[in-house]
């Protein structure tokens, strides 16, 4: 079970748009939000899967309100197998 | 506990992500991360690296140079550098391939027969020896603003208090001596006031005829990189030719060539007309000035209301009507200058100097500075600029100028010889009481037939290449080389435009080959130790000269000797002993740098320009005097001199004081000087302006530069920049060969319209740095009167098509 | 987010603070590149100097100055003539590493030097620079690699043209300098410190902080990262030269 820190980058640092983000994200039972920083808004992501949660931020990246989001801390504790792309990382 | 330490991973994930989100950087500002290195960085195992100071320009950047097996393979910014924090420009990143083009000279050579043929290093000591006991009075030293502080200081010493004989003088003449006569002028002592701190401080930056953006790269984006990080600087460009800089300018001011003076003096007059020239500041700590008859550097004292009238006449329209600047742009340079509220510096630096008026128009952008009181607070600043990297450190603080003696002394003054004769523990009257030739006076003397009356007979070239750089070639060098009786040695790495008619050719050491101290544009000494050895049998410049010396003193020359008979370069060992540092064998057997520096710093304290001891500069990316010593032992660096905040001979309380004040009285001095017209200016005949200068790729005379592939590809040959509407009247197409001439020479160059910088109608652009093409057979060697400093940036010239008349 | 300290013990509480304090550290000193921020975010707001970037030009104008005032000029990879003239043409599909960083050191004079250019440069403004190199493009064989260094504004300071823009004389038009020069070599790859690790960067980051500019999609394929979307490198592979030239003085 990977666990993800990321930062969503919000459109604009206004309270209205931290609010709509906030709203939309609040109920998600994978997510944990923090403190926003002005247009900068931290949350802490739980997925099943490293491709779980790519799909999954790349759904963040669709909530309106959101610029983009990036991903500051990964936990990948439990998925110690290696993936073909970290064998093809290696011949680099 | 599988919970908990999910938990704690969680934790740990909200974390991270609050201290990326609330990062306060802004994409334009980041700040590169400088993590401690936990491992060795495997692209550079087996690197080893140390400190050296750029070989190139005057700014003085910091590198580390990488070493390996003995050769340098890599080269970086030094981040721990406070003058480019780590940056460099291209010149700097490729320097160590500098020392690797495959005609470096490795040995000496002598011309038998029009053949330059190997010798041994004894034969070629004993060739120099026999010249000047042949002639000492008629050996001249022409030496460089890239010699070492040692290798200046041991020239020095060699002529001035070896042979008696005061005809030495570096190519510094011909690039920073005006900037010395406007600093003495106005200050009564050389070098700038400010430094490069005034770069992070100024609200406006004013480039007098100057183009950092290729010639001092670092420094200029010190000033534009702050815009990147938000901040607001004006940039105003006065110009005669549209540059890189230009680019980057709020305001270009055009003006005709030589007119600069007229408008700094629409500034005064400005500053007078709004009365906003601070009244405070100048009535504590100004005085003005005025030119003699006859003139001299100091001139003549006058008052207030006379210099108001001088510069009465320099309204913004009359400054329109001589200079071509618009005289809305001379009353905007006038508000700004009137302003309280913000900072100026003003740069320059081969525009204003090499210049017929150079003196004039250095003393006058002094008195801008000086009557708006613009001065001493960082970010207002008075600035010149060098072109090479020692001019202020050897050229003018060792004194290796005709009429100097270290530290600032005149070999005209009795009691500055007497010190120097002292320092050097020389009998009483050894030092000759006239100053000797300056550079193009020595050269038109050796060019001269010795039947009438040219009394140099032997020139010694070190670390320049004159052959290239003189003006008016034709006159000032050929007819010396075509001379039998008129001998040239040459100490250089690679063949050049001077090695190739040089009688006799020393290889050289250069850079890491040697140990060495510069001194760059902002006062700052620096010092690096050799990395690499040099190739073959080339040596170190200061050894070249201490041998010959040696040679001179075994054969019986007094002059080489001290009052009580020992070598006028004698060193002891520790414990007692000399070291036989004239032997090549053991030349390192001690650091010859060390010992010659801290003889000279004695000479440092008269003009206040206090060096530290050797050691200090070992620990240090160099150090800005006055380098004074604390109560507790260390060693405090001056960044505002003059500036009672800043600078330790300041009398406590006084907020300034120009303690080498002309009047003897603390006050520096306003200089009204009038403009007037150039020595040759374009006519009918030869009808447009032309002007020379330098490259961003090229170092000068490109000798390494040329040698460096990606610098070389960049900008392989010289070109003729003209404008698109004087090309099409002539016919002429972008890229064609075309003639140049003026009175005194012809060269062929490929023209590029709208090339690198772009001149105005009328007017001609042609960079120097092309051994094959020599545009100095074409430039004028007109001077100014008080520097001496010939007038590269403008002549008469003409253009012309290949294979028509050239009046057509 | 429950508030610290909650689920442990008041021993455990102290331990995680320490922890809590080294990632944030990790966080603040190696974060993401903030620039990488801006490619997300609507490009009318985020495109650098805007206004300074030079207006399109007259189709005349473009056949006689095909470059314009540089590579911004809309012209610039229409023209196969010019593209070819310019170097800036399709590179072979790099089938090795090793290729691919033989490739990147033709441009360069040692690891860590300034790579030329291999297209004609005109002005000194940044901006022009900027138009293609702030965020970078791959089309149609031609690369732009972003630049991965912020906050610099004079590019042209340290990077010059592979070759001159204006008429040569004589024999200098393949001419190149004869040299002894032998500049240190970029490493192929970082150590891995056991199988499945991420590797360590193989390079100084000084002035390198951007590493999408590399290995990003915009990189040669053999040097692109396989996991794009995640931004904090040095968070996974350690910086193992945090700049060349820690000299003992």
């Amino acid at each position: 079970m990977p666990v993800l820190g990321l930062v969503i980058v919000l459109d604009d640092d206004d309270d209205s748009t931290q609010r709509r983000v906030s709203g939309a994200l609040a109920s998600a039972p994978d997510l944990e939000l923090g403190e926003a920083a002005a247009h900068r808004l931290p949350v802490v992501l739980e997925s099943s899967s490293a491709r779980m949660a790519e799909e999954r931020i790349d759904s963040l990246r669709c909530v309106p309100g959101v610029a983009g989001v990036d991903v500051v801390y990964a936990d990948f504790q439990d998925l110690l197998t290696r993936s073909p792309r970290a064998a093809a990382r290696e011949d680099v | 506990m599988e919970l908990d330490r999910r938990n704690f991973v969680k934790l740990a994930a909200m974390a991270a992500a609050t201290a990326a989100a609330n990062r306060t950087t802004t994409a334009s500002a980041a700040v590169p991360n400088l993590a401690p290195d936990p491992t060795p960085d495997p692209a550079l195992s087996g690197v080893s690296w140390d400190k050296a100071p750029c070989r190139f320009c005057g700014t003085g950047c910091h590198l580390q140079v990488g070493v390996k097996d003995g050769r340098v393979v890599a080269v970086a910014g030094d981040p721990e550098a406070d003058v480019n924090r780590g940056l460099l420009c291209v010149k700097g990143y490729h320097v160590g391939l500098a020392l690797y083009g495959q005609d470096r000279l490795t040995q000496p050579l002598l011309k038998q027969n029009g053949r330059q043929v190997p010798i041994s290093w004894d034969r070629a000591l004993d060739i120099i020896a026999d010249r000047i006991q042949a002639d000492p009075k008629g050996f001249a030293f022409y030496g460089s603003g890239q010699w070492t502080i040692a290798e200046g200081y041991a020239a020095q010493k060699f002529m001035k208090g070896g042979l008696a004989n005061n005809h030495i003088d570096p190519n510094a003449r011909l690039c920073m001596a005006s900037a010395v006569t406007g600093f003495l002028a106005a200050y009564g002592v050389d070098e700038p006031a400010g430094c490069y701190d005034d770069l992070d401080a100024c609200d406006v930056l004013i480039n007098w005829g100057n183009n950092p953006a290729e010639m001092h790269p670092v420094l200029f984006s010190r000033v534009i990189d702050r815009r990147s990080r938000g901040e607001d600087i004006q940039i105003i460009d006065i110009s005669t030719r549209r540059t890189r800089s230009t680019a980057h300018a709020q305001h270009y001011l055009e003006f005709k060539p030589q007119t600069d003076l007229a408008v700094a003096n629409g500034i005064l007059h400005q500053l007078i007309a709004n009365d906003s020239w601070d009244k405070a500041f100048v009535e504590k700590h100004c005085a003005f000035k005025a030119d003699s008859d006859p003139p001299a550097l100091h001139g003549k004292s006058i008052s207030f209301d006379e210099f108001k009238q001088g510069v009465a006449e320099y309204t913004p329209e009359r400054v329109e009507e001589i200079s071509g600047v618009p005289a809305r742009d001379i009353r905007m340079l006038g508000e700004l200058f009137g302003r309280r509220d913000i900072r100026i510096t003003s740069l320059w630096c081969m525009g204003m100097n090499q210049h017929t008026r150079g003196t004039a128009i250095n003393t006058l952008v002094h008195a801008a500075h000086l009557l708006s009181g613009h001065f001493g607070k960082p970010g207002d600043a008075p600035t010149s600029l060098t072109g090479q990297p020692s001019a202020c450190g050897t050229a003018r603080e060792v004194g290796t100028l005709s009429h100097l003696l270290p530290g600032g002394r005149l070999v005209e003054k009795a009691e500055h010889r007497k010190q120097a004769e002292e320092i050097w523990n020389l009998p009483e009257g050894r030092i000759h009481d006239k100053k000797g030739y300056h550079t193009l006076k020595m050269f038109e003397q050796w060019c001269k037939p010795a039947a009438d009356g040219g009394d140099i007979s032997t020139v010694w070239v070190q670390v320049t290449n004159p052959g290239q750089t003189l003006p008016n070639r034709h006159k000032l060098f050929d007819p010396g080389v075509a001379d039998p009786d008129k001998f040239l040695i040459v100490s250089d790495v690679y063949p050049t435009a001077t090695t190739r008619d040089a009688d006799l050719v020393l290889p050289s050491a250069m850079w890491v080959e040697k140990n060495g101290m510069f001194g760059n544009s902002e006062r700052r000494t620096q010092q690096w130790f050799k990395q690499v050895d040099p190739p073959g049998d080339s040596r170190d410049d200061v050894w070249q000269t201490i041998a010959v010396a040696r040679r001179l003193h075994d054969r019986g020359f007094e002059g080489m000797k001290d009052k009580d008979g020992g070598f006028l370069f004698r060193v002891e060992k520790e414990g007692g002993g000399e070291v036989p540092i004239w032997d090549w064998k053991h030349f390192r057997d001690v650091n010859v740098d060390k010992y010659l520096f801290d003889e000279y710093r004695a000479f440092s304290r008269l003009k206040h320009k206090d060096l530290a001891p050797y050691d200090e500069y070992v620990k240090a990316r160099g150090l800005r005097w006055p380098v004074v010593q604390q109560q507790d032992g260390s060693w405090r660096e001056t960044r505002f001199r003059f500036a009672g905040f800043d600078d330790p001979y300041v009398a406590k309380g006084k907020d300034f004081d120009f303690y080498h004040s002309p009047t003897n009285d603390g006050r520096a001095q306003i200089w009204f000087r009038p403009y007037e017209p150039p020595p040759e200016s374009p006519d009918a005949e030869y009808p447009l302006w032309l002007c020379t200068g330098r490259v961003l790729e090229h170092w000068h005379t490109g000798t390494m530069t040329m040698r460096v592939s990606p610098l070389r590809r960049a900008m392989p040959n010289a070109y003729v920049e003209m404008h698109r509407d004087d090309a099409r009247a002539l016919s002429i197409a972008d890229g064609e060969i075309v003639r140049i001439e003026s009175r005194r020479g012809t060269i062929e160059l490929p023209v590029w319209i709208e090339g690198r910088g772009a001149p105005p109608r009328g007017s001609i652009f042609v960079p120097f740095f092309d051994e094959s093409r020599l545009i100095n057979d074409l430039t004028l060697d007109a001077h100014d009167p008080f520097s001496k400093q010939p007038d590269y940036k403008k002549c008469a010239a003409r253009v012309s098509r290949i294979g028509e008349s050239s009046n057509a | 987010m429950p508030e610290p300290g909650t689920p442990f013990s008041g021993r455990l509480v102290a331990l995680l603070a320490a922890a809590v304090a080294a990632v944030a550290l990790i966080g603040l000193v190696t974060g993401t590149s903030p620039s990488t921020y801006r490619a997300k975010r609507a490009p009318s707001r985020e495109r650098p100097n805007a206004g300074l970037v030079p207006p399109a030009r007259s189709h005349a104008e473009l056949e006689r100055r095909p470059w314009g005032d540089g590579p911004a000029d809309s012209s610039w990879n229409e023209s196969r003539e010019v593209a070819a003239r310019a170097e800036v043409r399709e590179e072979p599909d790099e089938k090795t590493a090793a290729l691919a960083m033989a490739q990147r050191a033709a441009r360069r004079a040692f690891d860590g030097a300034p790579p030329v250019i291999p297209h004609p440069v005109r002005a000194g403004g940044a901006a022009e620079c900027l138009a293609c190199h702030a965020e970078g493009f791959a089309l149609a064989g031609l690369r732009a690699s972003p630049v991965p260094h912020a906050g610099y504004a004079s590019c042209t300071q340290c990077h010059v043209s592979s070759s001159a823009s204006f008429t040569l004389l004589e024999g200098n038009a393949a001419a190149d300098v004869e040299t002894s020069w032998r500049g240190q070599p970029s490493a192929n790859g970082g150590i891995v410190a056991y199988p499945g690790a991420p590797p360590a960067v193989s390079h100084s980051t000084w002035m390198r902080e951007r590493c999408e500019s590399c290995h990003g999609p915009e990189g040669r394929a053999k040097l692109q990262t396989p996991h794009p979307d995640r931004r904090s490198c040095l968070q996974c592979h350690p910086a193992t030269g945090g700049r060349a030239g820690a000299s003992s003085r």
